[in-house]
């Protein structure tokens, strides 16, 4: 196992230099640079020559990716150009907990309400309590983020005006580097976005849960299990449980991209100060270090979550092997 | 000996069923498709969007892009007096009803333009999207899925190998960056083949890069499917057999094993369809999808949703429009899965 996540990780090295590479050179081909204007107006042309200088935007494409190799190599994510009381670090230490938060409280929500709420319409088929819970899950799925965030703020923070309805809870400085302090306002904060982000995941979870858990409720075994004589409670838990996550754990790989193009949204739609956003906003602002670098992040942090959720499903059915 | 004769009956009723016509799995799928009810009262709902979609401009009482910003934000079903100074607005020339002028059925937005024409308009780009994107995914998926997996060896390794490559980028990053690029270029202007697609994809209201973006995304899933379903098949009796009564590889590949693969594709692609129109939605959001003023369920929510306080309506009409026909294309899904899948006949 430990060769086989190794070999995994040689193998991604190229696959995230491609994926910088192709980064930078698209976004240095894109027209317009960072110092083309200042605000609405067009900045002076010998300001515009000196500030590119600077950055050393004026020598050819390949030796300022070698320099941002370089700069990569002592830890160094580039300057920013624009707001230069920042570096790209800063940016990201800031905002990369964030997302991260976001991130992991949507995917935990997700297997919280999904994983019951699928069992439970299974043990109970064809009653009303599995008639509402599939209901509920396809309108889950149907709803998408942009149309959830608004009608969240709309009912919860205009209508009923319980819940804040933008920004982060937290800030920096944080605990250990990526932890927010869990204070009273950064769970109201966080409610409304990870509602948004992590109600498709929890219907599709329960959907998934649900549907193979009736699978696994008519195999052979299951009737072995009752057939001996076992409680009924046994069989599911005992028996039935843990083979019918299996399928379930595929839903990882693409929860991983939902929660990534999920970020984008729901940052911009409650104005938190995540990655998604930055980058974004980095595209508009052409901050091309910004942007370089948070592709890299993003990228790694695909490799990552790809190779974890391949270990999950190794750990979760014995039949596959690594080597 | 009543209950013997009956029963004798039965079973020459159940025999007189079988001497009828065959059943084909795809006549069995349709049959199974069309008692489920919610899922053909969701193929209902989207063929009457479709009509819609199609012959807009006769159920629209305005274009899509018609101002009339002494309505602007304009509630809906509310009807504004007309004084005399603007009913001179209620008789220009794109306005086809009196009446109509006076009510916004669903309101109209920040410019002023009807909510329920741009709803309609917008329709039709969600429902292209719907189209293209799972045909573009089910052809090239397949064909790529069909080569790498009937013919295999090196060939396989290497079309698998670029799969995987491509799998594992962040596409959607890569998507946003080139979306942008492109975007740019069309500003500056641009010549040669980038010039020729700008000009399409402008003609198109920025279709055509949404297009090669659920494209370029949406394939590798099907190609994978393909490829296994292929896998599965190509070792089987009625393959072997094709092939011992002379049968060359195209035909082996259409007449046999594209019938028998084509079901579970089917059911993947229709499962992927809500996926295609929420990527659209989101890349019109964020301001990289389709060029305004072409409305798009996306941009009308981006559009309204800083001033959801005071005109919720502005993100609840697309809103709910995006909603029922992603949840419309679900139920169709789930019915056609649930009538092509056999495992699941019969629960």
């Amino acid at each position: 196992m430990t060769r086989y996540i190794i070999r995994r990780l040689i193998v991604s090295v190229p696959v995230v230099f491609a994926i910088v590479l192709f980064t930078f050179a698209v976004v240095h081909a894109l027209p317009g640079g960072p110092f083309s204007n200042v605000g609405e107006k067009a900045m002076p042309e010998q300001m515009r020559i000196i500030m590119e200088r600077r950055f050393g935007l004026d020598q050819p494409l390949y030796i300022q990716f070698w320099n941002y190799l370089k700069m990569l190599a002592r830890g160094d994510l580039g300057p920013m150009m624009r707001m230069r009381s920042q570096t790209v670090n800063d940016i990201v230490a800031q905002t990369w907990p964030v997302s991260i938060q976001l991130g992991s409280l949507a995917v935990f929500l997700a297997f919280a309400i999904g994983v019951p709420a699928g069992i439970f319409a299974a043990l109970r088929r064809n009653s009303w309590v599995d008639y509402t819970a599939t209901f509920v899950a396809v309108l889950g799925v149907s709803i998408n983020n942009i149309v959830l965030g608004p009608l969240l703020i709309l009912i919860f923070g205009v209508w009923l005006k319980v819940l804040p309805i933008a920004f982060w809870g937290a800030e920096p400085p944080w605990v250990l580097g990526f932890l927010p302090k869990p204070t009273w306002q950064f769970w109201t904060h966080a409610v409304l976005p990870v509602f948004t982000l992590g109600t498709a995941m929890s219907a599709s979870i329960a959907r998934l849960t649900r549907a193979s858990l009736l699978e696994v409720l008519m195999s052979d075994y299951i009737r072995t299990a009752r057939a001996k004589g076992l409680k009924e409670r046994t069989v599911i838990i005992r028996h039935a449980l843990k083979n019918s996550l299996i399928p379930v754990a595929t839903i990882l790989g693409p929860l991983l991209a939902g929660v990534l193009t999920g970020t984008f949204v729901v940052e911009q739609i409650f104005a938190l100060n995540g990655m998604g956003r930055q980058f974004l906003m980095s595209i508009e602002q052409r901050e091309y270090f910004l942007l370089s670098s948070l592709t890299l992040i993003f990228s790694i942090m695909l490799v990552l979550g790809n190779l974890f959720v391949d270990i999950v499903y190794a750990w979760l059915d014995p039949r596959i092997r690594y080597d | 000996m009543a209950a013997e004769n009956a029963s004798l009956e039965q079973l020459g009723q159940e025999f007189g069923q079988l001497k009828g016509k065959p059943r084909s799995p795809m006549g069995d799928a349709v049959r199974e498709f069309k008692r489920n009810k919610v899922a053909m009262i969701s193929v209902v709902f989207i063929l009457i969007i479709a009509t819609l979609a199609v012959f807009a401009p006769f159920f629209t009482p305005y274009g899509f892009n018609v101002q009339n910003t002494s309505y602007a934000r304009a509630k809906p079903m509310t009807p504004y007096v007309i004084t005399t100074d603007k009913y001179e607005l209620c008789h220009w020339k794109e306005t086809p009803m009196d009446f109509g002028c006076t009510v916004y059925i669903l309101g109209a937005d920040g410019l002023g333009r009807d909510l329920l024409s741009r709803v309609i308009y917008g329709s039709r780009i969600s429902l292209l999207v719907a189209i293209i994107g799972s045909s573009v995914s089910l052809i090239i998926g397949t064909i790529y899925g069909v080569i790498s997996g009937y013919f295999g060896g090196k060939t396989d390794d290497i079309m698998m190998r670029i799969v995987d490559f491509l799998w594992a980028l962040p596409v959607l990053v890569i998507i946003i960056i080139m979306t942008v690029y492109f975007k740019a270029l069309a500003r500056a202007g641009a010549t040669g083949f980038a010039g020729f697609l700008i000009d399409l994809d402008q003609a198109m209201g920025g279709l055509l890069f949404m297009f090669i973006a659920i494209g370029a995304l949406s394939w590798l899933g099907m190609a994978r499917q393909a490829r296994g379903q292929i896998l599965s098949h190509k070792k089987k009796e009625y393959v072997e057999a094709a092939r011992s009564i002379g049968a060359g590889n195209n035909r082996i590949i259409f007449k046999h094993l594209l019938p028998n693969i084509i079901g579970p594709l089917l059911v993947l692609e229709s499962m992927a369809i809500p996926g295609y129109i929420g990527l659209e939605a989101f890349l019109s959001f964020i301001g990289l999808g389709v060029n305004p003023p072409t409305p798009s369920w996306g941009i009308m929510i981006s559009e309204g949703y800083l001033g959801i306080k005071s005109n919720p309506h502005l993100v609840l009409v697309p809103g709910t429009a995006l909603t029922l026909l992603t949840l419309a294309f679900n139920y169709m899904g789930d019915g056609i899965r649930d009538a092509i899948d056999p495992r699941i006949h019969g629960r």
